[in-house]
C-alpha cells in the first residue's frame, strides 16, 4: 500500500524509466536485425562509452551544453511557450563569443576576467534571442513555434555571417573563425581529457534554475502563468511580463551554453549548420518534465546514448545514426500522454480505496 | 438540434457550412456554386433572408443562428429542438426569430424551445414541459395556466436544509459602492445596465437570477478582470477604474470564481501553490522576491487544519482533491487575504452537502464582526435566501427588484422576480435601496 502511493507520486518518473526501457530493448532488437555481427556491436553501444577514460569524459563534456540548452528549455515549458529559440540562441552566441574571444580580447588579458565576461556577453545575446519571439507572441499573437523555427535559420545564418566575413582565418584551409585567445579560454580540469571547467558552471546554472522557478516570487509567477494563464490573471499576475522574463531567461541559458561551449572546447569558431543541441534540450526537458533539477541525469544518458552511437559508428558496420531510432521511441512515449495512463488510474483508485477504508 | 452554442466553421462561407457533411460534388470535386444554390433555395423557401456567400465569422449572432437551423432544415429535419435560443440574441433578433418559426411551425415542423425565460414560452409555445433536476415537474397546454402558475411549478417547494442566518439588522459602513454600471461586451451585446447598489460592511447581498443574466460579468468588472464601459464602482470611496487586478485585490476585494478548475486554481500545481497565489509576493510569505517556504508550508498547514481540507499532503497536486475540496481550498485562499470585500460567485455549486454548510459558516463567519461584506451571487434560491441580509434579482443584466429585508420574500416570489413575471419599476428599486442605506447609518450613529 504504501509503495503503490509512493509509486503513484513518482509516476512521472516511473513512465520515463519505462519508456527508456522499452526504447533501449527497441535498440537492440533494431542492432540484432541490421548488424552481421550483433553481439560485438550491442556490447560496443552498451559498454563502450566506459571502456575508457578519455570515452567518459567525453560523455561529461557533451552533457554541458544539453544541461544548458535542457534548462532554457525548461524555462520556456514552465511559462508555457514553446520557444524554440535556444537552438539558434545556442548557436548565435557562440558565434558572438568567438568573435570577441577572437579580435578584442588579446592574450595578455587576465585569465579569469576574460571568460567571465565573455559569459556574460552570451547571457545576453541569448536572453536577446529568447526575448524577440516572446513580444511578437504577446504584441502580436504570433505563433512562438513558428516564429522560432524561422528565426533558428535566419540565427544559423547570422552566424555563418559573423564567421565567413568578421572572423574567417583565411591562412587556414577550412572555414573557420581566427584563433581564440588563450586568455578567453575556460580551463582543462582533468589532464588528457578535455573536460574543462565548464561542467561546474553548468552545475551552478542547475542549481539557479531549480532555485528561481521553485523558490522566487518571479518564477513562482512563472509557474502559475504556465500552468493555467487564467487564473494567473484572476489572481492578479502580470502574466504578459512573467512570460517575456522566462523567455528572456531560457534564451540567457542557451547563450550561456554556447559562449561556454565555445571557450571550453574549441580553438576556432567552426559551426556552419545547426547544433541540434536546442532540439535535444526540448527532448530532455519534456522527459524531466520540466524539472530542471533532472536535467543533468538525462543529459547524461542522451550523451551515453550518443557516445555510444559514435562508438559503434567508427568501430563495427553499424551507422551512428540507429541511435536517432532509440531517442524517437523514447520521446514518442513519453510524450503519448495515454501511455501508462491506464495503470495510473488502477493505482490511483487503489490508494484512494484504501484511504478511505483506513 | 441547434445548440446554445453555435456548432459553425467561422472561416468558412454560409453556404459551406449549410451544406457541410452532404457536400454537392462535381467530378469528385466539392462545388461552391452548386452549394450556393442549394443554400439560397432551401434559404428563400423558408423564407430565411441570407447570403451565402459571406463567411460566417462576417455573420450578426442572429443570423449565425438562422444558419445552424437552415443547417437542420437541409437534413429534412421535422422536429427542430433549440436549446436556449435567445439567450444571445438582442430584442429585435428575438422577435425576428419567433416570427422565423412560427412559419416553421405552419409549415408543420415541430419545435422543441428550451428556455427558461418564462414571457418568451408564454408567448411562443403550445404546450410545456416543466423540468425540476431531472425530472418532469409538470406538463400541459400553456393555454391552461397561467405565467403566475407556470412559476411555481418551476420554483417548487425549496427544501430549505441550510440554516438560517440570524439578520442581525445592524450594519457598518459602506464598503463597496457600485454606481450606474453599464457593460458591452465585444460583440456589442450590453450585458449590464445601469446597475447600481451599495454594500455595508457585516452585510450580505445576495445576487439572485437565473444564470447568464449579468451576474458573472457583475462579478468581473469588481474584481478587475473586465473593464465597465459606464458608470463607476468604489471600494472605501476609491474608485477601481483603470487599476490592474492586483491593485483590486489589494485594495481589499477578494473573489471566489464561479468556475473553480478555469479562474479559481491551477490544477497541476500544489495546494501550497494554489494557495498562496494571492499573497506570495507579501511578507511574511516572501523576503526581498524569494518566497519564504517554511513560513509558506506552516501557514498553509494550517489553513489546510482550519478549513478542515482533506488531502494526502500539501505538496500533492489540487487535481488529486474531490470537488468540495478544492472548493474549500479556494475558499481558504479568498477569505484569509484580508478582504473587506468577498465576490462570491456560485461558492458551493457542484459539491457535496458537508462542505457546502462548511463554506456557509465561514460566509457567515466572514461577517460577524462588521468586518467584511459578501457579495452572494447564487443561483441556488435557498442558498440567497438563508444567506442573506437583502436580495439583489438581475434579469437581462438589469436589476429587477431589490428586497431590502430577505426574511420578509418569500421563495414563490422570488421565483417571479427571477423569472421575470414580476419586476419593480425603477422607482421602487431606487426608494428600496435609499431607505436600505440610510437605515443602515442611522443603526450605525445609534
Amino acid at each position: 500500500m504504501r509503495f503503490a502511493k509512493r509509486l503513484l507520486k513518482n509516476f512521472d518518473l516511473l513512465r520515463v524509466i519505462c519508456a527508456v526501457l522499452i526504447g533501449f530493448a527497441f535498440a537492440l532488437i533494431l542492432l540484432l536485425f541490421i548488424s552481421k555481427d550483433p553481439m560485438n556491436a550491442i556490447e560496443t553501444f552498451v559498454l563502450g562509452p566506459f571502456k575508457s577514460r578519455r570515452r567518459f569524459f567525453n560523455i561529461i563534456e557533451l552533457m554541458i551544453p544539453l544541461v544548458f540548452t535542457s534548462l532554457g528549455m525548461c524555462m520556456m515549458l514552465s511559462v508555457g511557450k514553446y520557444n524554440l529559440i535556444v537552438e539558434g540562441g545556442f548557436m548565435f552566441s557562440g558565434a558572438i563569443v568567438a568573435w570577441l574571444a577572437s579580435s578584442v580580447f588579446s592574450p595578455e588579458m587576465p585569465a579569469v576576467v576574460s571568460p567571465t565576461l565573455l559569459i556574460v556577453v552570451g547571457a545576453l545575446v541569448g536572453a536577446l534571442c529568447g526575448v524577440v519571439p516572446a513580444l511578437l507572441d504577446v504584441k502580436w499573437r504570433a505563433n512562438v513555434v513558428v516564429i522560432t523555427i524561422m528565426l533558428n535559420y535566419i540565427l544559423a545564418n547570422a552566424s555563418t555571417f559573423v564567421l565567413r566575413y568578421w572572423m574567417r582565418d583565411t591562412t587556414v584551409t577550412y572555414l573557420g573563425s581566427q584563433k581564440i585567445a588563450k586568455s578567453a579560454k575556460l580551463h582543462s580540469i582533468i589532464a588528457g581529457t578535455s573536460m574543462h571547467t565548464g561542467v561546474f558552471i553548468a552545475f551552478i546554472a542547475v542549481l539557479f534554475t531549480w532555485w528561481f522557478i521553485n523558490k522566487t516570487t518571479k518564477g513562482y509567477e512563472v509557474r502559475l502563468t504556465g500552468s493555467n494563464i487564467k487564473f494567473a490573471h484572476y489572481v492578479g499576475i502580470n502574466t504578459t511580463a512573467a512570460m517575456i522574463l522566462a523567455q528572456a531567461m531560457g534564451g540567457s541559458l542557451a547563450g550561456i551554453g554556447g559562449a561556454v561551449e565555445i571557450l571550453g572546447k574549441y580553438d576556432r569558431f567552426l559551426w556552419v549548420n545547426q547544433t541540434g543541441y536546442g532540439f535535444t534540450g526540448l527532448m530532455i526537458a519534456v522527459l524531466v518534465n520540466y524539472r530542471p533539477e533532472l536535467t543533468p541525469l538525462v543529459a547524461f544518458l542522451f550523451a551515453y546514448l550518443q557516445i555510444g552511437a559514435n562508438i559503434v559508428g567508427t568501430t563495427t558496420d553499424v551507422p551512428t545514426e540507429f541511435v536517432l531510432v532509440f531517442q524517437s521511441v523514447i520521446i514518442l512515449l513519453v510524450a503519448a500522454s495515454l501511455f501508462m495512463s491506464s495503470l495510473k488510474k488502477r493505482l490511483a483508485i487503489k490508494v484512494s480505496m484504501a484511504e478511505a477504508e483506513g | 438540434m441547434v445548440h446554445q452554442h453555435f456548432m459553425l466553421v467561422e472561416q468558412l462561407t454560409v453556404a459551406e457550412n449549410v451544406v457541410l457533411g452532404r457536400e454537392p460534388k462535381k467530378n469528385g470535386l466539392f462545388d461552391f456554386e452548386e452549394a450556393v444554390r442549394i443554400t439560397g433555395q432551401v434559404a428563400q423557401h423558408y423564407n430565411f433572408k441570407l447570403d451565402p456567400r459571406v463567411k460566417v465569422e462576417d455573420c450578426s449572432v442572429g443570423v449565425k443562428q438562422k444558419i445552424e437551423i437552415l443547417k437542420a432544415l437541409l437534413r429534412g429535419a421535422k422536429i427542430l429542438i433549440l436549446d436556449e435560443p435567445t439567450a444571445v440574441l438582442t430584442p429585435q433578433e428575438v422577435i425576428e426569430l419567433f416570427e422565423e418559426l412560427k412559419k416553421l411551425r405552419d409549415m408543420g415542423h415541430t419545435i422543441v424551445f428550451i428556455s427558461h425565460k418564462l414571457n418568451e414560452v408564454m408567448a411562443f409555445c403550445d404546450s410545456f414541459t416543466i423540468l425540476r433536476k431531472g425530472r418532469v415537474a409538470q406538463e400541459g397546454k400553456i393555454a391552461d395556466y397561467s405565467e403566475q402558475e407556470l412559476s411555481n411549478f418551476m420554483i417548487g417547494r425549496v427544501l430549505s436544509k441550510t440554516k438560517k442566518r440570524q439578520n442581525k439588522g445592524e450594519r457598518g459602513e459602506e464598503i463597496l459602492r457600485v454606481r450606474d454600471v453599464s457593460y458591452t461586451n465585444r460583440q456589442g451585446k450590453k450585458l449590464l445596465e445601469s446597475i447600481s447598489f451599495s454594500l455595508c460592511k457585516g452585510e450580505i447581498i445576495g445576487v439572485a437570477g437565473v444564470e447568464g443574466n449579468g451576474q458573472n460579468e457583475l462579478s468581473e468588472l469588481i474584481t478587475g478582470l473586465a473593464r465597465f464601459s459606464q458608470g463607476d464602482i468604489t471600494v472605501d470611496g476609491v474608485s477601481i477604474k483603470g487599476k490592474s487586478v492586483r491593485q483590486i485585490r489589494d485594495m481589499g476585494i477578494s473573489n471566489i470564481s464561479e468556475d473553480r478548475m478555469v479562474f479559481g486554481c491551477s490544477a497541476t500545481l500544489s495546494v501550497i501553490d494554489n494557495m498562496i497565489a494571492d499573497r506570495y509576493y507579501k511578507q511574511p510569505y516572501s523576503n526581498y522576491q524569494c518566497l519564504n517556504t517554511k513560513v509558506i508550508k506552516r501557514e498553509v498547514k494550517e489553513l489546510v487544519g482550519r478549513y478542515e481540507i482533506s488531502c494526502p499532503d500539501e505538496a500533492s497536486a489540487i487535481s488529486m482533491l474531490s470537488g468540495g475540496n478544492i472548493q474549500k481550498v479556494i475558499v481558504a485562499r479568498e477569505f484569509t487575504g484580508g478582504a473587506h470585500v468577498v465576490v462570491a460567485n456560485q461558492p458551493t455549486r457542484g459539491i457535496d452537502v458537508g462542505a457546502a454548510s462548511f463554506i456557509h459558516d465561514q460566509l457567515i463567519q466572514m461577517t460577524a464582526d462588521n468586518d467584511a461584506a459578501v457579495l452572494l451571487i447564487s443561483a441556488d434560491l435557498s442558498e440567497i435566501l438563508s444567506m442573506s441580509d437583502a436580495i439583489i434579482v438581475m434579469v437581462g443584466g438589469e436589476i429587477s427588484a431589490y428586497i431590502e429585508d430577505a426574511s420578509k420574500v418569500s421563495e414563490l416570489e422570488l421565483g417571479e422576480y427571477m423569472l421575470g413575471v414580476k419586476k419593480m419599476d425603477s422607482s421602487e428599486i431606487i426608494k428600496a435601496l435609499h431607505s436600505a442605506k440610510t437605515n443602515g447609518f442611522k443603526v450605525v450613529s445609534e
